[in-house]
């Protein structure tokens, strides 16, 4: 098969997390009850009007300024009108030959560089949904949350990328709090769209656009279908056609969509019901200031700052409060290396059992930094760490209570310890005689007795020293 | 049955707001006019109720309390019907209120109904609305002009003190013209649209007909200002100042000689009356009749695709598939009127690009900068409100292109946003001629007071 | 436009002619249209500055305060077929996929 170069364009919607609508003052609360969050507005009823919900602009503003987009001072709004039974005034109201940033860019681990074409503010629109007996019910709930759309140039040249690309913008957006972007939700979606041209040839080939992709599995597992289906067609001498292609997620299939659904023609022209969106400088270089150290930014920062490895501190990256949780309990600590397994491993699981985030657990950064610094200073081993750390996560309390208020627990003074250690030289005369008389591996036997008498409460170096001494005492 | 004399009426407890309402419904039912589509009884009833005890603890809420009116119906009541004089809203109840109703109620003002108009307001003589024909009261077998034709009706034959109408193209003023009463069209932007079911929405406004210019700035007054629910309201306004400097429209092509004749002795008058009277030469109309077209239809495209059949309105329950439901739901639902211009304007906005329509802007931006022109140098412009006297009921019904003649000389106002009102100007037999007064942009309030002197003379002295 | 034309742009809008509309319609939507390239032809738009009739900049802005107002029963009043509160779309013969 003669080789092809495959160009890969996104088109990416997001929901934006406001409480109420864009246009209208209805809640976006997720809700059971079919047609509850609605008006008359965001339902087309006869003779209604949007109203700009003002808060969705400064978070479109602070996504477009990470994807270092250069802001449009006038955006205007516009009327997208196509016929489907989901859209209630008939026209969806969106931007678009004033969009809200453009000339944007994304850098990718590979150093690519993906150019975003341009970033504007539009309306969702309403769900509908099969029930058994093939009736195909509507439910506007969803008509009229917030999106902000982002189009790139077609950079991309693998499935890969596009998965890599779209994964950084869900962690961006959650970062900077537009949006939660969960793609099972269809908070997140991606439609690639696909052209490939053979080896010299100048031009892009016909594209083609995939929807219904409802996970980053499904978005990989299209686009090599389709770069797969458009490879037979061209090395048959055919021509791709211009379609739309359905994912079908049961089959794992690509089926085309019937022609009447995507209309071509959508009769764009300004919104007369809203006038343009003016923004002033002030107001862009206020959001400038507000945006918070992004994804990549702080994974190289921690990397360094904590010496992690990459996949540590792409965990520890991987959500906002947890990066800043982990920031604040460490602060402080000399020895990090040996604490940031808890960060891996212990408090995610515990985030994981609970089915909780960062926030809410129910003890707080203080706290889990106290219990460093006794890790820290030797007071307590790591296993009793963890035990601690299983209790606070149930009780809250403050790891200094945990330790007093356990009683058989509380780690011992120094001469408790000294009484102890000669207690076991008692009871283990012989291999006290034995160590005395050269064998010094005995030594190492002699302290784990130690250790189980003090059954965690006492500190492996301290017990060491008392050890040692007392057998130099006796001899 | 002006505002004035019901409230001193009600005052003096000489009427009640109760009798008025009875004897309205009366003589609505013995006019047979048609210029209702729904009546709101038990609302009227009970808000003359209210306005009664009111009255009674002389706590009067507004000058507009007690006072019947009605609204052209494609105005939202909660409640009440909403037909749009459409087939395919024919049975839909609207679930909200519109702004001006919201504040005409505030005012303790009473809803008669919902008056009868040209379908989606669509036309300039009433005559394509499914629910029939309505008729002239100063002459049965006429036209009452369109679309708010019901509204100017309603008002001329004591059916309501004032009515709510829409003027896209000049829907408020020439029907008030040809019926023989007030109908104000103020700048675009001055009372919120929300609630009025949208036309043209870069050129729909709301317009008030009354008996008189007193009343209608009363009215103007309790309905105007800011809503949250519009973006595009604002409330700039000049200062008051005196009338000056009018001026007249020498040449106007294709207009009765009878209009001419009574637009001749209105200037007159108002040389008489101490003014300045110039003229100038509009060379604009042609091109605003171009403008008004491809605005309106390519706007009425995309603001009716709503009707689909499927959440209100008119709906079928089976077909091939989905998009051949729509067709057929539209086909019977829509009249000629109104698929007409449907289908223009999506040829308009489809047709490369959307050529039409953006060329459109410009020729509302050449508009606006003439007729700005002229309002440096003058304060008020008078001119004819229609080209023709009223004409009969069918007489134009097949010709499309003479029917838009009927807006020539009222949508260039819609298209630069200027401020316009009729008043009557006089009658030939018993057929009302229509003069307007335009005003500069924001000069509403100036204009509304300079048009009541204007009035209150030419009553005088016949 | 002929009268296949016509009959794309009727598809498009969704709207169901008889014949006897198409014919009617036909020569009025072209008399419109000779009516406006005439008109078009006499005014010379070149540099024409920009009018200032329209609504410069939005300012009315909303805060994210959601406010329910209505109730779902009122919303649905007019839709005649209805399913614990969703609207049923007419069945159709031809399922879509
Ligand atoms: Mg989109
Ligand atoms: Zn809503």
């Amino acid at each position: 098969m003669d080789d092809f170069i495959v160009n890969i364009g996104v088109e990416a919607h997001i929901q934006i997390k406001t409480k109420s609508k864009i246009f209208c003052r209805c809640s976006t609360e997720f809700t059971e009850e079919p047609n509850r969050n609605v008006c008359p507005v965001c339902m087309g009823m006869p003779g209604v009007m949007p109203t700009l919900n003002f808060d969705v602009v400064p978070l479109a503003v602070k996504t477009a300024l990470a994807l270092n987009c250069e802001i449009n001072r006038v955006s205007g709004f516009a009327r997208k009108n196509y016929f489907y039974p989901d859209l209630p005034k008939g026209y969806q109201i969106t931007q678009h030959e004033y969009p809200l940033a453009r000339a944007g860019s994304m850098k990718l681990k590979s150093g690519k560089v993906v150019r975003i074409r341009r970033l504007h503010l539009e309306e969702d629109t309403g769900k509908m949904i099969h029930d058994q007996d093939e009736n195909s019910l509507l439910d506007f709930n969803r008509a009229g949350v917030p999106l902000i759309e982002i189009v790139t140039e077609p950079d991309f040249n693998s499935e890969k990328e596009v998965v890599e690309y779209l994964e950084n913008l869900q962690r961006i957006v959650r970062y900077l709090g537009v949006s939660t972007a969960n793609m099972e939700f269809g908070e997140l979606r991606g439609e690639p769209n696909i052209s490939l041209r053979r080896v010299g040839d100048q031009n892009l080939g016909v594209k083609t656009e995939i929807k219904n992709l409802n996970s980053f599995r499904s978005i990989e597992k299209g686009i090599v279908l389709e770069i797969e289906r458009q490879k037979n067609i061209l090395s048959r001498g055919e021509r791709v056609v211009s379609v739309t292609m359905l994912f079908d997620e049961k089959k794992q299939e690509l089926k085309p969509m019937r022609k009447k659904e995507n209309i071509s023609e959508y009769r764009y022209f300004p919104e007369p019901d809203l006038p343009d969106l003016l923004l002033s400088d002030e107001f862009i270089e206020s959001i400038k200031k507000e945006i918070v150290e992004l994804p990549d930014q702080k994974f190289e920062r921690i990397q360094k700052e904590y010496c992690l490895n990459s996949e540590e501190a792409e965990i520890i990256v991987s959500d906002k409060d947890f990066a800043e949780f982990f920031e604040k309990s460490v602060k402080g600590i000399k020895n990090i290396g040996r604490i940031t397994k808890f960060f891996i491993r212990e408090i995610p699981s515990i985030l994981k059992e609970k089915k909780i985030s960062v926030k809410n657990l129910n003890f707080d950064d203080t706290h889990l930094n106290k219990l460093f610094k006794m890790i820290d200073e030797e007071k307590i081993n790591l296993n009793f760490a963890q035990d601690i750390l299983k209790k606070m996560s149930l009780t809250g309390d403050d790891p200094e209570n945990i330790i007093k208020s356990e009683g058989e627990n509380i780690s011992l003074s120094e001469n408790e310890i000294e009484k102890m250690v000669k207690e076991v030289l008692e009871e283990n005369q012989k291999e006290v005689q034995r160590y005395k008389n050269g064998e010094e591996k005995l030594f190492g036997f002699l302290v784990g007795q130690c250790m189980k008498k003090a059954k965690n409460r006492a500190n492996p170096k301290l017990i060491n020293e008392i050890l040692k001494r007392c057998l130099n005492d006796r001899r | 049955m002006n505002v004035d004399l019901l409230k001193k009426s009600f005052e003096s407890r000489e009427k009640s707001p109760v009798n008025i309402v009875d004897l309205i419904y009366e003589k609505i039912e013995k006019d047979e006019l048609n210029d209702f589509i729904t009546l709101s009884k038990n609302i009227a009833y009970e808000q003359a109720y209210l306005s009664e005890k009111r009255y009674e603890k002389g706590e009067t809420l507004s000058d507009l309390d007690g006072i019947p009116f009605s609204l052209k119906d494609n105005f939202a009541v909660k409640g009440l019907r909403m037909t749009c004089g459409s087939k395919i809203l024919s049975d839909f109840v609207s679930p909200y209120d519109s702004t001006v109703y919201k504040r005409l109620k505030k005012a303790g003002a009473i809803l008669i109904g919902k008056n009868n108009l040209d379908e989606f307001a669509m036309g300039s003589s009433n005559e394509t609305s499914y629910f029939g024909v309505v008729k002239n009261p100063c002459e049965k077998d006429y036209v009452p002009g369109g679309s708010s034709g019901g509204s100017a009706a309603s008002v001329a034959s004591d059916h309501s003190s004032f009515s709510i109408g829409s003027d896209t193209g000049g829907s408020v003023r020439q029907p008030a013209s040809f019926c023989g009463v007030v109908g104000f069209k103020p700048t675009y932007g001055k009372i919120s649209r929300y609630g009025l079911v949208a036309f043209s929405s870069s050129l729909d406004t709301v317009g008030i007909l009354t008996k008189n210019v007193s009343d209608c700035k009363k009215v103007f007054n309790v309905i105007r200002g800011i809503d949250e629910h519009d973006s595009t309201v604002d409330d700039l306004k000049h200062e008051k100042r005196d009338l000056k400097r009018i001026c007249y429209v020498e040449h106007i092509p294709h207009t009765d000689p009878k209009v001419t004749e009574l637009y001749d002795k209105v200037c007159l008058k108002l040389e008489r009356m101490g003014f300045n009277v110039e003229p100038v030469t509009l060379d604009f109309i042609d091109l605003s009749m171009a403008a008004y077209k491809i605005q309106t239809m390519c706007e009425a495209s995309s603001n009716l695709a709503r009707y689909d059949g499927i959440k209100y309105g008119l709906q079928k329950i089976s077909g091939q598939d989905l998009f051949d439901i729509y067709s057929k739901v539209r086909g019977e639902g829509f009249g000629k009127e109104v698929k007409r211009r449907i289908m223009t304007g999506t040829y308009l906005l489809m047709y490369d690009n959307g050529k039409y329509y953006s060329l459109s802007f410009k020729l509302r931006d050449y508009i606006s900068n003439s007729v700005d022109k002229i309002f440096e140098k003058y304060d008020m412009m008078v001119l004819p409100t229609s080209l023709s006297l009223p004409f009969k009921i069918g007489e134009r019904v097949d010709d499309p292109v003479r029917m838009h003649l009927s807006d020539a000389l009222t949508a260039f106002a819609n298209l630069a946003n200027v401020p316009a009102i009729n008043i009557n100007g006089g009658y030939y037999e018993k057929l009302p001629i229509g003069i307007q007064f335009v005003g500069k942009r924001n000069d509403d309030d100036n204009l509304l007071e300079w048009v009541k002197i204007v009035e209150e003379e030419m009553k005088k002295n016949g | 436009m002929d009268k296949k034309l016509l009959e794309e742009l009727a598809k498009h809008s969704f709207i169901e002619l008889e014949e006897e509309e198409k014919i009617k319609f036909l020569d009025q939507i072209n008399s419109i249209f000779a009516d406006i390239e005439k008109i078009l032809k006499e005014v010379n738009l070149k540099n024409v500055s920009d009018g200032d009739y329209y609504k410069k900049y939005l300012t009315l802005f909303n805060h994210d305060e959601p406010k329910n107002e209505f109730r779902t029963e009122d919303l649905l009043m007019n839709s005649k077929n209805l399913k614990n509160n969703y609207i049923v779309l007419p069945k159709i013969i031809k399922e879509k996929e």
